[in-house]
């Protein structure tokens, strides 16, 4: 084996992934390569500080937490559909709160009656005449 | 398993249920591990604030979902390394390092003594890396996730993990030599 054959295996073996059988094979070279055990030495020294950087903690800004749960609870009224009868004040609440998804029914609901209405006009359309033609 | 994180599973189940705080707990627990990731990922502070504020949405939304074949944090982190991958995306940022007002802060002037790299070098060098390499050694290096682990959470099977992990380690040592951090090897051809 030689250098290039060994290079691609130090990064994995500094970060001890190589199998037993490939670990042996790679060690038995640099048993006897000089540039090679500095170049592993290297690998586990980039190894190292990449650990370093595991301990090191960025600071998240001061307001993450309570805007995430900001959005997390606009989420939760907007899904929120009371199965009740409600007080005005509360359906004033529920329709401003679900005003998308009402506009977006609705939407759909003068969809479909305009699809039904076409469908009717077009059925009777094609109806055969019951009334006897006029001589 | 990767990272340090222990998450306590009744408060898992709570959320799940809908108790937002018990998703808030989840939340204090988890967004500095979460928030780091992200910022190693995308490079800078303000994207890393909406990023990971995407991240708890999306997780409260898919909450019902969760059914525990992971753990809850590894799929934290699941959601976590997509969003960012998909924020560069959406940036066409995908392929590329950071840019250099994204790397001013951490600029200093190369003291390279022996064979000592420092954590502030090799961060350097790392952000240099495109941002699908970025992930993968940031992942694995950092914050210890198993192959398998990281090819659940970049999408993608062991063997690209591993190639992209080779390709990205193989960078950042290119990055190092470049910053004159390290010496290049001369490489023998004969054997021994």
């Amino acid at each position: 084996m030689n250098c290039e054959q060994v290079a691609p295996y130090l990064p994995g073996l500094a970060g001890g992934e190589l199998k037993a059988e490939t670990a042996r094979w790679v060690d038995s070279h640099l048993a006897g390569c000089a540039s090679c055990r500095t170049e592993a030495g290297r690998h586990r020294a980039i190894a190292s500080a990449l650990g370093e950087l595991s301990r090191r903690e960025f600071e998240p800004p001061a307001f993450l937490v309570e805007a995430v749960m900001d959005r997390v609870h606009a989420e939760r009224r907007r899904r929120y559909v009371p199965l009740s009868p409600v007080l005005p004040a509360e359906l004033v609440r529920v329709v401003q709160d679900n005003r998308d998804a009402i506009v977006s029914a609705a939407g759909a609901a003068l969809v479909a009656i305009g699809a039904a209405y076409a469908l009717w006009r077009a059925v009777r359309s094609i109806r055969p005449s019951t009334q006897p033609a006029r001589s | 398993m990767g990272g340090s994180l222990q998450i306590d599973r009744t408060i898992v189940e709570a959320a799940r249920r809908g108790d937002a705080d018990a998703f808030e707990t989840l939340v204090r627990e988890t967004h500095r591990s979460v928030y780091g990731l992200v910022y190693r990922i995308v490079g800078n502070h303000d994207d890393a604030a909406d990023v990971a504020q995407d991240v708890y949405v999306r997780v409260w939304r898919s909450l019902r979902a969760f059914r525990g074949d992971a753990a809850f944090e590894t799929w934290v982190y699941r959601v976590a390394t997509n969003a960012a991958l998909s924020h560069l995306k959406r940036r066409g940022r995908a392929g590329e390092p950071l840019g250099p007002g994204e790397l001013a802060a951490l600029e200093r002037p190369v003291d390279s003594s022996g064979e000592q790299i420092t954590a502030e070098e090799v961060d350097r060098a790392l952000r240099r890396l495109p941002a699908a390499q970025r992930a993968v050694v940031v992942l694995k290096d950092v914050y210890g996730f198993s192959m398998q682990e990281i090819a659940q959470q970049v999408g993608t099977t062991e063997g690209a993990v591993k190639v992209r992990l080779f390709r990205a380690r193989r960078r950042l040592a290119e990055e190092l030599y470049r910053g004159g951090v390290i010496v290049p090897m001369k490489r023998k051809r004969a054997t021994s």
